[in-house]
């Protein structure tokens, strides 16, 4: 149950951050700019739960994500699954070895990482589309709607943070060792 | 929990795999199974949004006036959408009534849905709908207001639908400019969600503002003929074609309720 139990309540909580991006429409006073979500909590689940669980986390968050926001059209899928999943991994695995560095999770850590994992994942998906649609527009507009977010993400991640660790609190080590639960 | 790990890992590895080479089919059998678990939750979610954004209203006038005035004003928008369908096939048959005195009966089935939820992700213009296959709707139907072109379905559903807006850079609808014999694509653009293109015009279209742009309603397309899609804003000519840019005729960030042409009636 130990075990089990952050990473239910991460999963719930993902749930929840999708569907409130989907329910908030894109900020007018923001250059019609979306809010991200999901990368605050997946950030937040990759500082805290260890290495294995991370990653089985941040499979689970491109499976999410993925089939959420993956387009089918005529057969022809437009970014494929792998992509996300490769996308989290890769960020899951920063994520841990940063917060390894800095000795422990932290609040900082989880700003800069939601915000530059917002932006790289605009960025991502904008790139795989303009290969595969074989036209390349980066215009001035394209650059807001990819930094907008991202900004928008490290003013949120800190106050998410401080909700979140009420519920899951990262637990402290004696060793420089990252600060993960004690679960095994 | 170390042998756990053991057998966990190749586990992991194998769903990478799976869902990295999952076929078309194969991911949009996923994509709907997926959506029907959330559904209720995107449901639920969506009430309560309008509840909360309602709440300041309803205490001033009375609850089942409210509720009068809003089907009134469905079935209002409802009445206007297949009006502007008629106009569109009263057109048509006029023009084949003239040319090989064809008579042509045929109308439009409506179903009338709400939005429930639109995508986030930014690349991709799309909005959710709460209705699906259970109330006779397929992917590739037609989805109008009473303004104009919305877009098309594309996933659906028992009971949610995924429509892809006009806006949409992979939404291609044949349309014709009005008062003239110009034929071209419209599509949406990636940058913007307010501004629609319309190319393969020719390049001396003699096009001016305010000019509007119906859908050309090609065979075996989904859109039928007829249906206002934006008005001229600005036209260029370009290396090999023209282009124009387009106002939609529908405010696509202000959709509450949209009908699906699910068929002849």
């Amino acid at each position: 149950m130990k075990i089990v139990f952050p990473f239910l309540l991460l999963t719930l909580l993902l749930i929840a951050a999708l569907i409130l991006q989907d329910l908030v429409a894109p900020a007018f006073f923001l250059g019609q700019a979306q809010l991200f979500f999901v990368p605050i909590v997946f950030c937040f689940g990759a500082l805290v739960l260890p290495l294995f669980r991370a990653l089985l986390f941040a499979f689970m968050t491109a499976i999410i994500e993925g089939l959420m926001v993956t387009h089918i059209d005529h057969g022809h899928i437009e970014i494929r699954l792998g992509w996300f999943i490769f996308f989290f991994m890769i960020w899951t695995v920063l994520l841990q070895w940063v917060s390894h560095l800095m000795d422990g999770v932290r609040w900082e850590i989880h700003a800069l990482g939601s915000a530059l994992c917002t932006a790289t994942f605009l960025l991502g998906t904008f790139l795989l589309l303009a290969f595969g649609r074989g036209n390349f527009y980066l215009t001035p507009t394209t650059v807001s709607l990819i930094f907008i977010p991202s900004g928008v993400s490290l003013l949120l991640a800190p106050l998410c943070y401080a909700v979140l660790q009420f519920l899951l609190p990262p637990v402290k080590k004696q060793s420089a060792a990252p600060r993960h639960y004690s679960l095994s | 929990m170390k042998h756990s790990r053991f057998f966990l890992f190749p586990l992991l590895l194998v769903g990478i795999l799976f869902f990295s080479f999952l076929t078309p089919n194969g991911l949009q059998r996923a994509q709907r199974l997926f959506l029907s678990l959330v559904a209720p939750l995107i449901h639920s979610s969506s009430s309560l949004k309008k509840h909360v954004e309602g709440v300041s209203q309803k205490w001033t006038t009375l609850d089942q006036l409210d509720e009068q005035y809003q089907l009134l004003l469905l079935e209002n928008k409802k009445l206007s959408a297949e009006n502007q369908l008629l106009r569109g096939v009263e057109e048509e048959n006029k023009k084949l009534r003239q040319i090989i005195n064809y008579r042509e009966h045929s109308s439009f089935q409506l179903v009338p849905a709400t939005v429930i939820a639109r995508d986030h992700s930014t690349w991709w213009n799309t909005i959710k709908i709460d209705r699906g296959s259970n109330d006779g709707i397929a992917p590739d139907m037609p989805v109008i207001t009473d303004s104009g072109v919305v877009g098309k379905t594309t996933v659906v559903t028992s009971n949610l639908s995924i429509v892809m807006l006009l806006t949409d850079e992979e939404c291609n609808v044949a349309a014709k400019v009005e008062g003239t014999s110009e034929q071209g694509i419209v599509s949406g653009l990636r940058d913007s969600t307010a501004v629609l293109q319309l190319v393969f015009l020719s390049k001396l279209a003699d096009l001016k503002e305010g000019q509007r742009v119906y859908t050309a309603g090609v065979h075996g397309g989904v859109f039928p003929s007829g249906l206002p899609i934006g008005t001229i804003k600005s036209f260029q000519a370009r290396a090999l074609d023209g282009q124009a840019l387009l106002e939609p005729a529908v405010d696509l960030s202000e959709l509450e309720e949209v009908f699906v042409i699910v068929g002849a009636k």
